[in-house]
């Protein structure tokens, strides 16, 4: 082989090379909190600015009067998992009934909002989810009176006429808005658009945005509390796939079984033959 | 090629002492093998962390991605073996070429097998069309069409000198599965080497390393074993199951000639 | 390269054409066989308009695959037949030379059927299939194609099963081509993602790169005596 051929064939070689080494590299994002059920297998992203009272059983996260919590059911209807939430969490509203709004797919499951009347200390939002023959309950309580809903957005397609909706459903039937804000206020990383209402005398604010064919309100209450639709949005759960992997470790073993196994075979058919060749040879001597 | 060099002696030549320091390193060898694969299943499937966007299934990629490397060491063998035949014409090297494609083979389909079994659950599909896939697909069917052209041809000879050609050009094709995913945007396969296992669909958050605790070492071991001791020792094996089937085939010459 | 070099390669190449320009043997061999084969994945398709878009490249290059394949056999049989080869590598002429001029045979007749194949398959698939950019998506795609069927062509010369071997050996080692060339020329001719169209090129003329400087290489060894 001549010389200018054994450079191409290197140098084809050290391509290869260099492909497996040439690595993307990964873009280093921001550190978030996450919360991991250690067996549940549910994990909630604890947005910054929010404290972290979470213990083992469940997540809790607070921040001014506002309380966050996660827990997990196994099977059980989705009425019973809320109010067993709440009297663990908040025994004195355990009587409390909420009324269950339309589901709304969200990228991360299909997702149910509670929503409790209005109590005195402030007002009581839950978010259920089904999974695998799991509840997963997230409920909010907020001090402000923060009214988290979302909703899909309605045929026209205008925010201000899912934020009327949504403010409908938190009990301000005939708000109107009256301004949309044109600067975006930033809650958890992402951009809410403030709205104004009013019905009657009162005035009401709400923060919106949408994501994909959703609309997220927050009617009334802090800008702040619009975190707990990022906290909805990112909620997710570890799927449960150990099936599949011992599918592929059994299929590892039988290919590689095979291989190892056509070798001995074709090694012991040899070793007879050579052992019948030896013997005529030892005969024919 | 270490590998070659210890076991090619023709056994028959070879003398006694000599043959049995071979054996003797490839028990060893063997052994150590079957623990580093023990081992390394210990630390993917049991020691390392669950992946929290995957689930379990995550830690089949302790087999896949190594095996891949595996497979292409193998093949990486057959084409040192197919230029050096070239070169010297010595039998020993194109009994590793050989030997190099059959273990690639099956490195290559576990590498394949285990990556479909992954996609199931996670891509919702056994197969997709994604072109690092089709990539690998078409390296495994080169390699088989190897196979085929040995077997079509009689001359022994043209049979090395044929295989050698063949064996070097069909490596273009690992190099299409390196390649490909890097000159086509649209792959949706992971580009992983380190301790990264995020599906691009499913990247959130830099959780990872805090998550899955322990994919760093367990992911190195796998790589020991399956990118150097398991396909070292099977090709050493395959090699020396090869040199008997010379030997076979040498003495059936000889008693039908006599 | 040297004047010598360049000499022999063009007399090898002409020695092909001339024969060709005699029998037309291959040429409407592999025409035939093009048109047949548009017009049977026609039929088996039963395209509307917008499928036809997504499929025209992939039909195109397949077809292209197909006829070459048919005409290296036929090509190298004809070789055998007439003793070709043998005198070939009896004059003093350089292996690389041999190749170079092989190659050069079977990429002109690759294209020209690609050429030709062009306007009638935008004639039936509607489609604005004579741009320059499909020409040159043809061009790299074919030179690919004859570089790795010129040295497998010559491969299954010692075979038994010679014929029905050669789509075996050369279909895997040749879809890389065959999927970036149908991806390049199916983009060029949708009109619809050009950058992608653009990237699939690149590609193409790097495995042409490769596949000339493997094959350039290992030719000599396949067509040496013994």
């Amino acid at each position: 082989m001549s010389r200018r051929a054994r450079l191409m064939i290197a140098a084809a070689l050290l391509l290869a090379a260099g492909a497996a080494f040439a690595q993307e590299a990964e873009p280093q994002r921001d550190l978030v909190t996450l919360y991991s059920h250690p067996t549940e297998r549910y994990h909630v992203f604890i947005p910054p600015g929010w404290r972290d009272d979470s213990t083992p059983q469940f997540a809790q996260i607070e921040r001014g009067t506002t309380q966050i919590v996660a827990r997990s059911f196994p099977a059980g209807d989705v009425e019973a998992a809320l109010a067993q939430t709440l009297t663990e969490f908040l025994p004195n509203l355990a009587d409390l009934t909420p009324t269950l709004l339309d589901p709304v797919t969200l990228n991360n499951g299909t997702w149910q909002i509670a929503l409790y009347p209005p109590e005195e200390a402030g007002t009581l939002t839950g978010f259920v989810q089904r999974f695998e023959d799991v509840t997963y309950v997230l409920l909010m309580f907020s001090g402000a009176d923060s009214r988290p809903i979302f909703l899909p957005i309605p045929a026209d397609g205008s925010l201000s006429a899912a934020v009327e909706a949504a403010a409908g459903l938190a009990g301000f039937t005939d708000a109107a808005v009256i301004n949309e804000g044109a600067e975006p206020v930033e809650v958890a990383g992402q951009a809410y658009t403030p709205f104004t209402l009013t019905q009657g005398a009162l005035e009401i604010n709400a923060f919106a945005r949408t994501v994909g064919g959703s609309a997220f309100v927050l009617v009334h209450g802090l800008p702040d509390d619009a975190a707990i639709f990022s906290i909805v949005l990112d909620f997710f759960i570890t799927p449960e796939t150990t099936d599949y992997l011992y599918l592929g470790v059994a299929a590892t073993a039988i290919v590689l079984g095979l291989l190892v196994f056509s070798m001995f075979l074709r090694a012991r058919a040899l070793r007879a033959d050579l052992r019948t060749l030896q013997q005529l040879k030892a005969d024919a001597a | 090629m270490e590998a070659a060099r210890g076991a090619h002696p023709l056994s028959a030549e070879m003398p006694a002492s000599q043959a049995r320091t071979g054996t003797i390193a490839l028990t060893v060898l063997t052994i150590l093998t079957i623990f580093g694969v023990i081992f390394g299943l210990y630390m993917g499937l049991v020691r390392a962390g669950t992946d929290i966007d995957q689930g379990s299934v995550q830690r089949i990629f302790y087999i896949h991605m190594p095996s891949f490397f595996g497979a292409m060491l193998a093949f990486g063998a057959a084409v040192v073996g197919g230029i050096m035949y070239l070169r010297t014409r010595q039998h020993k090297w194109d009994t590793l070429s050989l030997a190099g494609v059959e273990i690639g083979i099956a490195l290559a389909l576990v590498n394949l097998v285990t990556g479909a079994i992954w996609a199931r659950p996670i891509w919702n599909t056994w197969w997709n069309w994604d072109p690092r896939l089709t990539a690998d697909a078409i390296m495994v069917l080169t390699y088989a069409a190897y196979l085929m052209l040995r077997s079509g041809i009689d001359n022994p000879d043209t049979r090395r000198r044929f295989a050698a050609v063949y064996g070097i050009i069909a490596f273009t094709s690992v190099l299409m599965v390196l390649i490909i995913p890097r000159i086509i945007p649209t792959t949706i396969h992971p580009v992983v080497i380190g301790p990264v296992f995020t599906s691009s669909e499913l990247a959130q958050g830099g959780f990872e390393l805090q998550a899955t605790a322990g994919v760093g070492a367990a992911l190195g071991i796998n790589f020991i074993v399956w990118m150097f001791l398991i396909p070292i020792t099977l090709l050493w094996h395959r090699i020396r199951l090869q040199n008997l089937a010379d030997r076979v085939e040498a003495m059936k010459t000889e008693a039908l000639s006599s | 390269m040297t004047a010598a070099f360049l000499r022999a390669m063009i007399a090898v190449a002409r020695k092909d054409f001339r024969a060709e320009a005699r029998s037309r043997e291959l040429l409407s061999l592999m025409g035939l066989f093009s048109l047949l084969s548009i017009l049977i994945f026609s039929f088996a398709l039963e395209l509307n308009r917008t499928a036809r878009l997504e499929v025209v490249g992939g039909v195109l290059w397949v077809t292209i695959l197909f006829a070459s394949i048919l005409g290296l056999n036929r090509g190298m049989a004809l070789e055998r037949e007439g003793g070709g080869m043998d005198a070939l590598l009896i004059a003093p002429i350089p292996r690389g030379a041999i190749f170079a001029g092989k190659l050069i045979g079977n990429f002109a007749f690759a294209f020209t059927v690609g050429v030709l194949l062009t306007p009638i398959m935008s004639a039936l698939y509607t489609v604005p299939a004579l741009q320059p950019s499909v020409i040159g998506a043809l061009a790299l795609g074919t030179l690919g194609i004859a570089t790795v069927g010129t040295v497998l062509a010559a491969l299954i010369g010692a075979t038994r099963a010679r014929d029905s071997l050669l789509p075996i050996l050369m279909l895997p080692v040749a879809l890389p081509v065959l999927i970036a060339a149908s991806r390049a020329s199916g983009g060029l001719l949708t009109g619809a993602a050009n950058a992608d169209a653009g990237a699939w090129l690149l590609g193409l003329a790097l495995m042409d790169a490769i596949y000339l400087l493997v094959c350039g290489a290992l030719f000599g060894f396949v067509v040496e005596e013994g």
